[in-house]
């Protein structure tokens, strides 16, 4: 609620990821923080429609299919008509509400004040509220850091009706699993979906314009993603330029491409990139202008052109990721309370969860190539893991990109089950400044999936070695030993 | 014992949305405590509930409840099925919109004949479940047995609950579609969250000519105004539909209530509460002009709500061109 007073040192107009971050970095330095909500509880879309809902049905599907795999086929789990959406996401409830809760306990001990309602400048540093019933309140704001998120970008050509043609948020309104979806779209919310639905069982048909899904990846994290939904029968078609999209009144959806070719699934997913929430927040009288695309630019501080308002997350584009957003939010607060840049700054990891999940922190091989010419390369293939059998998840890779010497550490990248985990050993080595060598000398627990950095490290040293034409038998047998499989 | 608990026996039920004034039918909106609701009062009349009880008991299982069809709807349906190419294109939108031909349709969807190993919710994933085939089979059989109200007496309550009904799915449709709710369940929700009150008419019609109950019309509509809600929540129960669409039915009155359905039990409420302006638009209106507590409930902005509003007179239309 708020206090007395309408004066406040920071107001943050959103309270997802990159509000909540943001609105308790301030309070930790004892600004008087109030944080706005359109919504009655906190989290925004991340916790109403995006995140945790898709991984909590992800992680259920992903258990369901893990367990007869791990199970060596002992029990099956028949994955027949009688899942429902609904039965999967039964623990949902229990997840939103918890996180929520924590969330809700994180902004009160913070004394962070948060207001019900939407958000409208009024000036540079005034904030209107209208509540759902009408009711305005005006404050007053010395720092402005919007936060407002995102909604899915719906094209002209296609009539989202939220029952058979669905948009992110609202595919996980079904209640009843289709038979088949056809799924618009390659980048990561497609891409998600496309393996969830798929690992339940919904023949999925995922198009896109590009010739692959997932663009901004290694193309060998991207082959692995492709691979494992043709298993689970699923299909990525890429070339495909779609002309419509329509409910045939009855009983499926027809997409119909640029070649005259006709799809038909019981129901159509849209996922073709999303929109800045900036219509009901009158940027014009903050004296702010959005950019072509829709975005706020901003610049290192997440500073926008008017210096005492920040945007962050999805307002201002890519990555558009969950912890990126954090991390915005975090550094908007430190910048507008200290002028200073936020200590945190380090290299940002990228998590999909796909099946099976793909991370990535640092240079790809193909930016380091173009960065550094000749960098080394290690990749290590799950199956020469021992946990990696000991859990049936053999699928996967994790590649090291080193400089040229095979000395500093310059990216990893990996896919496979807890890739997503897995990824922060390789972010703790980067933001650390370490050495290849820390992870060829290093002990790990015995089985773990984090043996797959020294066996690639090892790779990184003997071909180091070779290069240099020197202690080749040495480490050949250091490799040799420590591989397990 | 209160009537509606011999329908609901066995379960916890939130207080049943009846008022009781000695003056004729007004239509009132009216909030007391978590109570949001639209109801029709009757004068009250001299009661007798024993004769009517021991009706009401008699029929209290629910499973030979039937809820027949308009004649019209049947009529139409009739036509349709006696063609020898009839095109189910032209057959799921009637079924859509007519709540006995979407019950009986899910009903035998869910029957251990069709068993498809997941309750069928709604028309279209019947008809995407079972093939085109099984589903005009369905229809030919529906349009065989079913049967036609036959309640003189109570024609124009039926009438008129069948037409609530149809604006009131349609407007769940469209609350639904704004607050990414299921769309499919919304519909379904609305359409059927008076269908106790139809049958309970025609069952009590019937057991006036079989077993010559003694009740004047003002109790028999009385009973209905009381009965229809734990009635319908008890039929849907019975036809095998989604636990989800019970309880929203269940507690249209009461959606703060709803222990895992809040957001569908007050998307129904407002929906009611739209339909009951949009078909009575004369109708007397609460003195106060505050704006429906499910506004809150359902976080639905200013905007929101009048983007929903904006589809009256479609809606309106829509209803007049199947009823």
């Amino acid at each position: 609620m708020i206090s007395s007073s309408n004066n406040f040192d920071v107001v943050v107009i959103g309270s997802g990821p990159a509000g909540q971050n943001a609105a308790m970095e301030a309070a930790q330095r004892d600004a008087r923080v109030l944080i706005i909500e359109q919504e009655p509880q906190v989290g925004g879309a991340c916790v109403q429609y995006g995140t945790i809902p898709s991984k909590t049905l992800r992680e259920t599907a992903l258990t369901l299919t893990a367990f007869q795999r791990r199970s060596g086929d002992v029990y099956r789990i028949s994955r027949d008509a009688e899942l429902s959406i609904c039965s999967l996401m039964k623990r949902l409830n229990e997840v939103v509400h918890a996180h929520q809760e924590t969330t809700r306990r994180f902004l009160e001990q913070s004394n962070v004040e948060r207001a019900y309602g939407r958000a409208t400048f009024e000036s540079p540093n005034e904030i209107a509220i209208t509540k759902v019933n009408g009711e305005k309140s005006i404050v007053n704001a010395a720092n402005i850091i919007i936060a407002t998120g995102s909604r899915p970008r719906n094209p002209p050509n296609v009539d989202v009706d939220h029952e058979n043609i669905l948009d992110s948020d609202s595919i996980l309104s079904m209640t009843y699993l289709p038979r088949s979806i056809l799924i618009l779209g390659g980048g990561v919310i497609a891409c998600e979906y496309a393996s969830t639905f798929a690992s339940l069982g919904v023949k999925v048909t995922l198009l896109d314009k590009a010739p692959m899904p997932l663009g901004f990846l290694d193309p060998e994290l991207v082959d692995y993603f492709v691979m494992q939904l043709k298993v689970n029968g699923g299909e990525f078609r890429g070339h495909c330029e779609i002309e419509s999209v329509e409910w045939d009144g009855i009983c499926s959806v027809r997409a119909k491409l640029n070649t005259g070719e006709v799809l038909t699934a019981d129901k159509a997913f849209v996922a073709l990139g999303r929109v800045a929430n900036l219509d009901n927040l009158q940027i014009d009288k903050a004296g702010l202008l959005a950019s072509p695309r829709g975005l706020l630019e901003v610049n290192e501080f997440c500073q926008t052109c008017v210096p005492h308002i920040y945007a962050t997350g999805d307002t201002i584009g890519p990555p558009a990721l969950a912890s990126a957003s954090m991390e915005q939010g975090r550094r908007a607060a430190c910048h507008a309370l200290s002028g200073r840049m936020h200590a945190g700054l380090g290299s940002l990891p990228a998590g999909i969860y796909t099946i099976p999940e793909i991370a990535t922190v640092g240079l790809t091989e193909q930016q380091a190539i173009q960065k550094f010419g000749t960098p080394m390369v290690a990749r290590v293939n799950f199956d020469q893991v021992a946990r990696a059998h000991i859990m049936a998840s053999t699928l996967g890779v994790l590649k090291l990109v080193t400089d040229e010497r095979g000395d500093k550490l310059l990216g990893v990248q990996i896919a496979g089950d807890g890739a997503t985990e897995l990824i922060h050993l390789g972010q703790m080595a980067i933001i650390g400044q370490m050495s290849v060598d820390t992870f060829a000398n290093a002990t790990f627990n015995f089985p773990t999936m984090a043996e797959a950095y020294r066996i690639a490290a090892l790779e990184i040293l003997n071909k180091r070695d070779w290069t240099t034409q020197s202690g080749c038998s040495e480490r050949r047998l250091a490799w040799n030993n420590s591989s397990p499989v | 014992m209160h009537l509606w608990r011999l329908f609901m026996q066995d379960r916890e039920l939130p207080q049943l949305p009846v008022m009781l004034l000695d003056r004729p039918s007004v239509i009132c909106r009216g909030i007391t405590g978590t109570r949001y609701m639209s109801v029709t009062l009757t004068q009250k009349p001299a009661v007798k509930s024993e004769t009517i009880g021991e009706a009401l008991l008699a029929m209290q299982g629910g499973e030979n409840c039937d809820l027949p069809m308009l004649p019209e709807v049947a009529a139409q349906l009739l036509t349709l099925t006696s063609e020898v190419d009839c095109n189910i294109s032209d057959i799921v939108p009637l079924i859509k919109r007519d709540q006995s031909l979407t019950s009986h349709l899910l009903r035998i969807a869910n029957s251990v004949r069709y068993n498809t190993g997941v309750t069928v919710s709604s028309v279209q994933q019947a008809v995407a479940r079972l093939g085109l085939l099984a589903v005009r089979e369905i229809v030919v059989l529906i349009s065989c047995k079913c049967r036609v109200f036959d309640v003189p007496e109570f024609e124009s309550h039926v009438r008129r609950s069948f037409r609530h009904s149809l604006a009131t799915a349609a407007f769940s449709q469209e609350i639904a579609r704004s607050r990414r709710v299921n769309v499919e369940e919304a519909f379904l929700a609305g359409l059927l969250h008076d269908v106790g009150r139809p049958v309970l008419f025609q069952a009590l019609a019937d057991r006036r000519k079989m077993h010559g109950l003694i009740a004047t019309d003002s109790e028999v509509l009385l009973a209905a105004d009381e009965l229809r809600v734990p009635l319908a929540a008890r039929l849907i129960k019975c036809w095998d539909m989604s636990e989800r669409i019970e309880e929203t039915v269940l507690h249209q009155s009461t959606p703060l209530d709803a222990p895992t359905c809040l957001l569908q039990a007050a998307t129904l409420n407002l929906a009611i509460h739209l339909a009951d302006q949009t078909l009575n638009p004369s109708a007397e209106e609460p003195s106060d002009t505050a704006p429906h507590p499910m506004l809150e409930a359902l976080s639905l902005y200013p905007e929101q709500f009048a983007k929903i509003t904006q589809n009256r007179n479609q809606i309106l239309e829509w209803v007049d061109s199947t009823l």
